[in-house]
């Protein structure tokens, strides 16, 4: 079973791997729209791999259809100045993001490679210790779902109904952002009386 | 359906790893034979009776009552020339249908259309569902896109507006049913549902625990919703004829062409049995027990065979109430004209999606109430 896992994981991780690095490199961004679609599929399939069904799922629907859709529509309203040349080697933008993109990768690599064991053995944020097989096989059958309900609605209760009111703020953002201009459209009026 | 699966390799004396190793392979095959077969059913389906209700006789030329229509039909498509216009963007022309079909196979193998025939038994089947059925937007709005023709652009951005509307009264209706069933596995969602209302001859049958009675304005919501997610009349705006030519697939032919029909007539099938697993107590016969095993416990005495019955009528009953409700669809379809873009989208946010949020009060009030008297 540990090569099968082993080998599902390398076919996931490759395509993983690919489709990244065709977002950044495709000449069409809408190209680059559709191979990320195909990458947050295969973190879905990571996260599979990990037992984690609930979080793949989610991840299929907000990330690889939910955002995707969006960026496809923006796409599509610019018409064709998406054909425009998006790569450009050794322009100052391109270096600046390699070096932000740099720092990202050491700091990963660092954590990966137990660089931060000591950090870990010291506060327990990291925890090291696996869960035990029962778990395990509890989680195959029953998926992650109902225990990720309890913790949000019980232990994390509060942060979970503060990130819901920011998310209400920034949609009541958004309308009144949309909202402002076609008053003025409509109401001709108001505008003149506001600029007496 | 994989416990089935790996029986029958062990009383064969095969190694269980090779059945283990072989098992992925089944439900594709399964799913495979069992989509061509409805889609073909359903379109003769749908055109016998449209042409009913439209005082017609509908096809009657090929085979006896015309029952061959439609694979003279398929047969024609898979000859067609497959035409690409100069402009399009060949990749993702060619990827968009596939884009459709994909998810659609997916969801077929999660489906529970009996006890025991269910391809993949997921916890959270439910939710996944709706994840991939999102999927086929994408491939739409692509399809709208890499045609390169207006007519196509707007049936697309039709498609992916009216979708994303939809999709949201669709799924708080459903949270109902995972509030009633207390899960996301959709076999548990229709086992939850037998039992009746309480004990004795009439009051136990299993049409008194169908989620349809707490969740009766849900049933409603889910209805429409699931109809405008397939694109039917009267939610047909992303490939009206009349405005649009055909809208996403104008551009299309031959066998890409033959994949978004494909899909759009196996999303309508599956979309029914969800209604039926969901809210019609999928499998479940509506009467206290199964009819072959009240008929038959007296005259065949071994467990096997009626067990085997018990199955055969498990499945009737799915495709009985399913075929209910695509006729139910169909004969929509025949009465109502087609909405306006604006209607469209008022009708979903301030209609569709209040009236789901006050079945999810009253299905968790009741919900709490049963609780509370069952202990």
């Amino acid at each position: 079973m540990d090569i099968i896992y082993n080998l599902f994981f390398y076919a996931i991780a490759f395509v993983l791997v690919i489709a990244a690095l065709s977002v950044v490199f495709l000449p069409r961004i809408v190209y680059s729209a559709v191979s990320m679609i195909l990458a947050f599929i295969s973190v879905a399939g990571i996260f599979v791999l990990l037992n984690a069904d609930f979080v793949a799922i989610s991840q299929i629907m907000i990330y690889a259809v939910g955002i995707t859709i969006i960026m496809i529509f923006a796409i599509m309203l610019t018409g064709r100045v998406s054909e425009k040349k998006l790569w450009i080697a050794f322009a100052p933008r391109t270096l600046f993001a390699f070096a932000i993109a740099g720092v990202f990768f050491v700091t990963i690599l660092f954590t990966v490679t137990n660089g931060f064991k000591s950090l870990a053995r010291e506060s327990s944020i990291f925890s090291t210790t696996l869960p035990s097989i029962e778990t395990i096989e509890t989680l195959q059958t029953q998926g992650t779902t109902g225990i990720i309900g309890k913790a949000l609605f019980t232990k994390y209760v509060l942060p979970f109904e503060i990130l819901s009111l920011l998310l209400l703020a920034a949609i009541l953002g958004a309308v009144v952002m949309a909202k402002k201009d076609r008053d003025n459209l409509i109401n001709p009026t108001t505008r003149l009386i506001e600029e007496d | 359906m994989h416990d089935i699966y790996i029986e029958i390799f062990n009383k064969l004396g095969i190694p269980t790893v090779l059945a283990e190793i072989t098992w992925p392979v089944i439900p594709f095959i399964f799913v495979a034979i069992l989509l061509i077969l409805v889609v073909i059913f359903l379109v003769l389906m749908e055109r016998k009776v449209l042409a009913w209700l439209t005082v017609r006789k509908g096809p009657n030329r090929v085979g006896p009552f015309g029952f061959f229509q439609t694979i003279a039909d398929a047969i024609k498509l898979l000859c067609k020339e497959d035409i690409m216009s100069k402009d399009t963007n060949k990749i993702l022309f060619t990827l968009a249908p596939m884009i459709v079909f994909a998810p659609i196979m997916i969801i077929y193998g999660l489906m529970p259309f009996t006890e025991k025939f269910v391809a993949i038994n997921l916890a959270a089947g439910l939710f996944l569902v709706f994840a991939l059925s999102s999927i086929t937007t994408v491939g739409i709005v692509l399809a709208g896109w890499a045609s390169n023709n207006k007519y196509s652009l707007l049936g697309g951005m039709r498609s992916a507006a009216q979708a994303i509307s939809y999709e949201i009264p669709l799924v708080i209706a459903v949270l109902s049913i995972a509030v009633l069933a207390g899960t996301l596995n959709l076999s548990d969602i229709v086992i939850a549902q037998a039992g009746g209302f309480s004990d004795g001859a009439f009051f136990s049958w299993n049409v008194f625990s169908w989620n349809i009675i707490p969740a009766f304005i849900g049933f409603v919501v889910f209805f429409i919703c699931s109809i405008a997610e397939v694109n039917r009349i009267p939610f047909d705006l992303p490939e009206a004829e009349s405005e649009l030519v055909s809208g996403y697939n104008t551009e299309y032919s031959g066998m890409k062409f033959a994949l978004f029909f494909l899909a759009e007539y196996a999303a309508m099938f599956i979309m029914s049995v969800l209604i039926v697993t969901l809210f019609l107590g999928g499998y479940l016969s509506p009467f206290s027990d199964y009819l072959s095993v009240t008929l038959f416990q007296n005259i065949i005495h071994n467990q096997n065979i009626l067990y085997i019955f018990m199955h055969i009528e498990q499945g009737f009953w799915l495709i009985a109430k399913t075929y209910f409700v695509i006729f139910i669809i169909i004969w929509i379809r025949a009465t109502l004209p087609r909405l306006r873009a604006d209607q469209l989208m008022s009708f979903a946010w301030k209609f569709l999606l209040p009236l789901s949020l006050v079945n999810l009060t009253i299905v968790a009030v009741f919900k709490y109430f049963s609780t509370l008297m069952n202990g």
